[in-house]
Formats: C-alpha cells, structure tokens, sequence
C-alpha cells in the first residue's frame, strides 16, 4: 500500500494505491487518476521539460533574442533517466528560428519519448 | 488611430480579451512593453497549462503561441515594444454609463511610447486592463540581515534560466512556497544547483498539492512549515539564511538554525500592476490590489474593464482565459449599447438590471467581482482565508441564504468559482446588500 498526490491536473487528488498485482486505486476524482496511481506504484514517468542553447545562424545577431529554447518529452520518460537526459541535453544546440514541435532528439534512447521544440521563436523581433 | 478598445497587455488576459472583442467585430489593438506576446507565459517552460481550456497538458509557451496564432489569424493589431505612459478621458462626459446608450467615439485617449515609433497617440471608445503583476519581493516581507548579491524573486530566477541561460546560484533556500518557488527549486535542481529548503511561515503550503509531490518529493527538497526567516546573513554574497520554528505564533529565536546557501529565492505572492489604472483614476479593492468591478468586470471608470492577474491574482492561466473572455464580451456589450443598437441586437449581457453589492464575510478573503447583477447568471470568484477538507461557500442576504456551493479540499492558494444561476438573486430588493462566507462542515 502506498500514497501518493496525483499530478495529473491541479486538483491533486490524495491517492491511495493497493499492492499488486491489482494496484488498486482509491482516492482518484478520475481515470486519469487511476492511470497515474497504477504507474506511479509500478513504473513512475514524469514529462520533463528542460531548455536547450539557442544559436543563431551565420551573420545574425540581436541580443534581444532568447538564448534558451525550451522543450519538452512528447510523452513522460522513466523518472529514474530524468536525470540522463537533462544531461544528453546540455550537450544540444538548437539553431533559431524554431516552431512548437520541431523535433530536437527524435525517440530517445528507445523509450518512444521525443524531444520536441514548445516556442515559436522568430528571427525578427518587432 | 482609433479602436473600439485598447488592451492593454500582451499576456494570457490581453489576448483572450482581444479575440473575445474582435470575435463580436469589434476593432481593437494589444499593447505591451515587451519584444514579445504571451507576458510570463514565455518563460514558464514546465507543463501543467492548458488542462481547463485545450483539455490537454501544455508548457507555458505552447499555451501562449495557440492564444498568439489565433491573435495572427484574427488580425488583431499588436504594438510590442510599446508602453502606455498614459489613457485620459478628455470629456468625462464622454462614454458616461448611461443606460440608453451615449456616443463613446474618442472617449479615452491613450499615449504609447516605443524606442522604435516614438510617441503616438491612439484613441479608443474602451479599454480593457491586462497588464498581470509584479512579484512581492524582500521588502514587502521585511527581511532583516545583510543585503549582499544573490537574492532574486522566484519569477526573475525563472527568466534567467529558462530564457537567458544564466543559473543564479549554486546553493539556494526558497523563501515561501508559492508555485512558482515550487517550480524554480525542481528547474534549479534540473539545472545543476542544490536545492536546500524551502521555507514557508504559515502551517500549509501556498502553492498546489502536485507542485509539493512533484517539484519537492521527487527531489528529495525539505519544506519546513510554520518557520519564519530571521535574516539573511552574507557579506558580498549570500552565506545562509537564518529560520526558526513559529511557536504560538512568534519565531522561538533559541531554535534557531542556520540553513547554509549562497542564493535565496523569494517566492512570496504576486501583486497585481495597476500603477496605470491609479493614474486614470480607476479605485482599487485594498483585499486584492486591483480594481474594483461590477459584475460586468468594469470598473468605477465607466468603458474600462479590468481581467487577469491585474484584476486578481489567479492561480490557473485557464482561468484568466475564462475571465478575460467574459471581460472582452462586457466590453462588446458596453460597446454595442452605447452605439444606440436596439435591445434585440444586444448582447446577454448588456442589461443591467441593477448591482448588489457584495462583501467579504467568514473566511473569504476578497470577492470579485465587488457586485452582482440581479438579472443575469454569472461567476464569482473567491478565495478562502483557511484550508478545510469541506465547506460550504453561501452569498447570505442578511439571514437568507440565496445561493450555496459545497466545496472540497479549500485551500487558501486555490480559487474558488461559484457560478450563480440566472434568477438566484431576481428576488432581491435594490438595496440589498450580500455577504460571501465560506463555513466549515465536518461531514465528508
């Protein structure tokens, strides 16, 4: 038997999750919850978010540009490898201008998880 | 330039004002200070956005560049760059809010200063205020000690890293445990620094239960509640701050301790920035720092309207769209029935039947807005003095009861909404006057 606060939405439900192999729930306002209660038991996953180094290309420059550019796993990674890959990550450069869902590592390390672009940045700044 | 209204704020508010009021056909223009759209959404990259409205999980920017595509598509004008140094009403007469409708052309006058295009002047028959807030900081709190280097707010950490690329400091203590500071101490400890506590005086968290599950628990951060911060010790640079368990309410100074660390970050509430409105004249509600509205979300100055963090913090970016939205149709409503359109043409909420005032009672920190409309079904928002795990949110007109909602797990930092049905409150007298509480109940 273990506790955990459901992070689904900002309701954060106080869920109890019984042993397995039933896992079951209780606690839980919805599905999600459910979901999120058998994973958190089995196999914890968080979708992480992280920013990378933006670059310019050749002969741009304006210091009113962002210098990160942020990005997100397309679906929750092991929370356990969390820590790997913000440290695949610090090595990635992200050439500007970038589009929501520009892919930045395409299926990472095999768990199916992208790594994909969350801002629209263009190059000229009004 | 002339609009039918100037929205002033580029953020999550200003847009959803804006596509509200040029949904109805109406022309209005965005102005903000800054190179870009979207305000602090931008630069809060962590997910949790977009729940309510999309009925999906998006970051900060994605949330912003869905409300910003639809601004494009619209072709709503935007000035970035651009500060409103001042909005005045040349004749008050102007635009007053007379139920049969006056001729509000050229009502406000605003002056728009940018680096770029210089001053201009832009006038317009409305205007709605969605200019967000500003973080409290060290002074707001009185924080005694040394004022070395090394003390940023929660939000201005947040910019550094996420969008600058700068880390602020290698040892942080988070002071308050507003979200925001929930979600720096995860950034900061994805980001290479050591989170070392999180500090907070009253007895439960400010910030949502998931941020304590997943932005503290999973990194294994302490929070220590009810202790209050004694002072911040560092020379040129932070070297600790200093904290004691509350005991009856005071600090007990011989359990004192020293948590070493060589940033502090204030996460300690949200102001709403209302500097422009104060200059126009607009009077604020002292309980939320913003403007004082009507049930039409318009405040004392008759054709300016007020949404957002600017009218009160929120804690959901979900919910100021709601807000905004419904504060961009009032203002298509104002907008619509000072042209003299006939009643058929008008929209649901242009009647007004008459306001009733509403006051604060038990519990209930603030109510916005300060009024309700007989006539009309409507949404009030709240927020509870104390957490209880029931309670039962009633609008009392003297000893009757003339609406109640059940709620569960209240929190202080969480909104509450009670949306009033249409008909609750025909029944009153003109003069009535309600008062929101918020009681416990102890059965689940």
């Amino acid at each position: 038997m273990a506790e955990y606060v459901c992070v689904v939405c900002p309701r954060g439900c106080a869920l109890t999750v019984g042993d397995g192999p039933d896992y079951a729930v209780t606690g839980n306002a919805c599905p999600r919850g459910a979901a999120y209660g058998r994973s958190e038991a089995t196999d914890p996953k968080r979708t992480m978010t992280a920013t990378c180094r933006a670059v310019l290309p050749e002969g741009v420059s304006d210091p009113r540009l962002p210098r990160r550019v942020p990005v997100r796993t397309t679906v929750p990674i092991p929370r356990a490898r969390v820590g790997e890959l913000v440290a695949a990550l610090l090595r990635v450069e992200v050439t500007l201008p970038t589009r929501v869902g520009d892919v930045v590592i395409a299926d990472w390390e095999g768990t199916g998880a992208s790594v994909i672009v969350t801002r629209d940045i263009a190059l000229t700044v009004e | 330039m002339t609009y039918d209204a100037l929205i002033v704020g580029a953020g999550a508010a200003g847009m959803a004002a804006a596509l509200s009021l040029a949904g109805r056909g109406h022309s209005c223009a965005i102005v903000d200070r800054e190179g870009f759209m979207g305000g602090i959404l931008p630069q809060c990259i962590h997910s949790g956005f977009g729940l309510h409205l999309f009925g999906e999980e998006l970051t900060g920017p994605e949330f912003a560049a869905r409300l910003e595509t639809e601004v494009a598509l619209a072709g709503i004008p935007t000035f970035l760059n651009t500060t409103v140094l001042s909005i005045e009403r040349p004749d008050p007469a102007r635009g007053s809010d007379d139920p049969r409708g006056s001729d509000t052309r050229g009502a406000f006058r605003a002056l728009l200063s940018s680096s770029i295009d210089g001053v201009r002047r832009v006038e317009c028959r409305s205007v709605v205020l969605a200019m967000g807030s500003r973080e409290r900081n060290r002074g707001n709190i009185r924080i005694a000690g040394d004022r070395p280097a090394g003390i940023f707010t929660a939000g201005l950490a947040q910019r550094l890293i996420n969008v600058d690329g700068y880390l602020p400091g290698k040892r942080a203590v988070i002071i308050g445990s507003g979200d925001i500071g929930l979600i720096m101490a995860r950034r900061l400890s994805l980001s290479g620094a050591k989170v070392e506590a999180v500090v907070e005086i009253a007895r439960y968290p400010s910030g949502l239960a998931r941020n304590i599950a997943q932005c503290l628990d999973d990194f294994g951060i302490p929070l220590y509640l009810s202790h209050a911060t004694l002072r911040i010790v560092g020379k040129d640079r932070v070297t600790g701050v200093e904290v004691a368990p509350l005991v009856n309410g005071a600090p007990n100074v011989d359990r004192a301790f020293t948590i070493p660390c060589d940033t502090v970050l204030l996460s300690v509430g949200l102001i709403p920035e209302n500097e422009l409105s104060s200059r126009m004249g607009v009077p604020l509600n002292p309980a939320t720092n913003g403007a004082s509205v009507d049930s039409r979300l318009m405040t004392a100055v008759p054709g300016v309207f007020a949404c957002g963090n600017a009218l009160h913090i929120h804690d959901l970016v979900d919910r100021v769209v709601g807000e905004a939205t419904r504060a961009g149709s009032f203002c298509a409503d104002w907008l619509e029935r000072s042209r003299g359109k006939t009643a058929g043409e008008r929209g649901s909420g242009g009647q007004v039947l008459g306001e009733i005032s509403v006051r604060a009672g038990k519990n209930v920190r603030y109510t916005v807005p300060s009024s309700l409309d007989r006539a009309r079904a409507q949404t009030l928002s709240t927020r509870s003095m104390v957490p209880m795990d029931h309670g039962n949110f009633c609008l009392r007109d003297g000893e009757s009861v003339v609406f109640e909602k059940k709620l569960s797990w209240v929190r202080p930092g969480e909104m509450i909404f009670a949306e009033i049905p249409e008909g609750a409150l025909g029944a009153l007298r003109t003069d009535a006057a309600l008062e929101a509480s918020i009681d416990p109940e102890e059965t689940a």
